[in-house]
């Protein structure tokens, strides 16, 4: 990394911005630092509040990252050996995701950018796991397949925005997993080092035919007759079932997200493809969209599993890019938006992204 | 004829010229007994378990097969069907002239709306029949020069239920605002004022339910739940090298 000082003199003579980006919608609590210049990234600090059995509880979150806000922020700049003098603009996700953990993000950024008469920037949440994609990856103009524990959608860019191709018609990916570990009796955390409980489980198992539905429609996936269906087997079946459970469950889970992928692709007719977010971590998910973008023709690219979780670099990125292009908001408007759609957000930068 | 032997077939219908390839078939036109067919053919699909895959592909060809005769029967228009062959995953029906709701939306700046209005009604007459669509988007309709007929009928299913009905009308009304994004609005409105007139009594509470699951696949975002990546609670990235 350059040193201080060199990055200082071309700050000044070149234009740099430097962006400081607060990712505060769910489990993780992350600040970041982010340049307009290589290597772009300066610092990417992350707490994570870890449940202690199975579902989330947004009170505890909003405590937790109350606690450690602080000094992420201050560890987040002193790694990017950046001042807040130095920092040009304050980046926030104001949503979607939980009120209460929604407020310590945005209560800090109003804060600082308060204190230090920064302009503030607000980011959709669900935006900027497909900005950082983009950065990542290096497509420019691809399909994307955005799932986590609370998002499961295909979206794609047309119009000066992302439109929503197809999606879940009830619970997302990453839930359906998360409730079907949980309610099989799975030992939290439910996922680690990028393998979830129900992989895991599905290692001794094998893919049993007909035991589960497999809902496409249209566009869409529709996950909740699914989960039913697994846990009805399971009191049936017994214990000893359940690795066959986890592979078929896993196994249709998966194949009709592909599906859908692929009619998005068909409808649309984009030749790149990349794979978002949290559940975006994981390698059989990765790899069957592999095996299908290369029948199909398709370039395509997982994000890094690094960038797949949420993170406060995917903020800054896109805050980075939205302020630049003069999107900004009052510190005393910056509410919070739970429910904040993704086909709801302009981005006028597509399709460039960070370093061109 | 097509050859019945499943290892000659895939090269008979290799010999006849691509009309298109959709989500999941290779569709190509040909001559059945003197008619202009069109042959869809569903690809194997190398990312599903081969078990799920076949079972997939030959229940979605018969099941194609059945709804597309009862939606004929019932007057509705759709192409006619001539063959099926479903343990290949292979269906010949009756070539349509003509070019996609889709496309023609994207290229005509006028007249779209009695288009839209008739396929809202063509849908609405499908329901009426006691047939749900199951991927009713501009992809999947017809603009003949005698009117739009109704393709695809691979997740179609024999169903009277309002739900289903609502899921047909929310996915035409999504591939509007994903594909025709500027008229969108105006377009659906067009779209349900044709449903409407010719659903029975049951066609408000369909749109009223559209609208409840557009809300619904949206807003899941309020509901996100657990995806640690880490056993740890607390771990902090470096800077890294940049990239392009
Ligand atoms: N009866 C038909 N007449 C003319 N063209 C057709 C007919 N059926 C299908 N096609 C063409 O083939 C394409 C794919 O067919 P479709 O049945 O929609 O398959 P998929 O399930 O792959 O989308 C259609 O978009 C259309 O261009
Ligand atoms: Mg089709």
């Amino acid at each position: 990394m350059a040193s201080v000082a060199t990055r200082n003199s071309s700050r000044s003579s070149s234009g740099e911005v430097v962006v400081l980006g607060i990712e505060s919608t769910a489990h993780t609590f992350g600040v970041a630092i982010v340049s307009s210049e290589p290597p772009y990234v300066l610092s990417d600090v992350r707490r994570r509040y870890t449940p202690r059995a199975g579902g989330i509880l947004p009170r505890e979150v909003a405590a937790f990252f109350s606690s450690v806000a602080g000094e992420a922020v201050g560890e987040a700049l002193s790694a990017a050996g950046v001042s807040m003098r130095e920092v040009t603009a304050v980046a926030v996700a104001l949503g979607p995701g939980m009120g209460p953990a929604l407020r310590v993000g945005a209560t800090v950024a109003r804060a600082l950018a308060a204190a230090y008469h920064k302009p503030l920037v607000p980011v959709n949440h669900a935006l900027a796991h497909i900005e950082v994609a983009r950065f990542d990856t290096g497509l420019r103009d691809p399909l994307v397949v955005y799932v986590s524990g609370g998002n499961t959608m295909i979206a794609s860019f047309l119009d000066g925005r992302y439109r929503v191709f197809g999606e879940t018609l009830d619970i997302a990916l990453g839930n359906l997993l998360d409730t079907f570990a949980r309610e099989a009796g799975l030992a939290p955390p439910y996922v680690v080092g990028g393998r979830h409980a129900v992989d895991i489980c599905a290692e001794g198992g094998e893919y049993i035919d007909g035991l589960l539905p497999y809902r496409v429609k249209g566009q869409d996936v529709s996950y909740s007759g699914l989960l039913t269906a697994a846990l009805r087997a399971l009191r049936r079946l017994g214990p000893g079932a359940l690795p066959g459970i986890c592979y078929t469950l896993r196994e249709i889970a998966f194949s009709s997200l592909v599906e859908v992928a692929e009619r998005g692709l068909a409808h649309t007719g984009k030749k790149q493809l990349v794979l978002a977010g949290g559940v975006g971590a994981n390698d059989l998910l990765r790899e069957k969209l592999s095996l299908m973008a290369s029948d199909r023709g398709v370039e395509y690219r997982p994000v890094s599993k690094k960038y797949a979780v949420d993170n406060g670099v995917m903020i800054a990125i896109t805050g980075l890019l939205a302020f630049t292009h003069g999107i900004v908001v009052e510190p005393s408007r910056a509410y919070i938006r739970q429910r904040w759609r993704l086909d709801e957000v302009d981005v006028p930068w597509y399709p460039s992204t960070l370093g061109g | 004829m097509v050859p019945l032997d499943p290892g000659r077939v895939r090269a008979y219908l290799e010999s006849l010229p691509l009309l298109g390839k959709g989500a999941e078939a290779e569709v190509r036109v040909g001559d059945y007994a003197g008619v202009r067919a069109v042959f869809k053919y569903r690809l194997p699909k190398r990312y599903r378990h081969p078990l799920l895959d076949s079972r997939l592909r030959s229940t979605r060809t018969r099941r194609e097969a059945r709804l597309l005769d009862r939606a004929y029967s019932a007057g509705v228009r759709v192409p006619m069907l001539l063959a099926v062959y479903p343990s290949l995953g292979l269906l010949v029906v009756e070539y349509v002239e003509g070019v996609l709701l889709r496309e023609w939306l994207m290229v005509q700046r006028s007249g779209w709306r009695p288009l839209v209005r008739e396929a809202g009604s063509l849908l609405a007459r499908l329901h009426r029949a006691g047939i749900v669509h199951g991927d009713s988007t501009t992809s999947n309709y017809i603009v003949a020069r005698d009117g739009l007929y109704l393709i695809d009928f691979g997740l179609s299913e024999a169903s009277h239920s309002i739900e289903e009905r609502a899921v047909d009308v929310h996915l035409f009304r999504r591939s509007l605002e994903s594909a025709h994004a500027s008229i969108a609005e105006r377009a659906f409105q067009e779209f349900l004022g044709g449903y409407l007139s010719a659903a029975g009594e049951w066609g408000e509470r369909v749109v009223r339910r559209a609208e409840e699951i557009r809300l619904m696949g949206r807003y899941v975002a309020a509901r996100r739940s657990v995806w640690a990546d880490h056993g740890g609670g607390v771990d902090s990235c470096e800077a890294r090298p940049g990239h392009g």
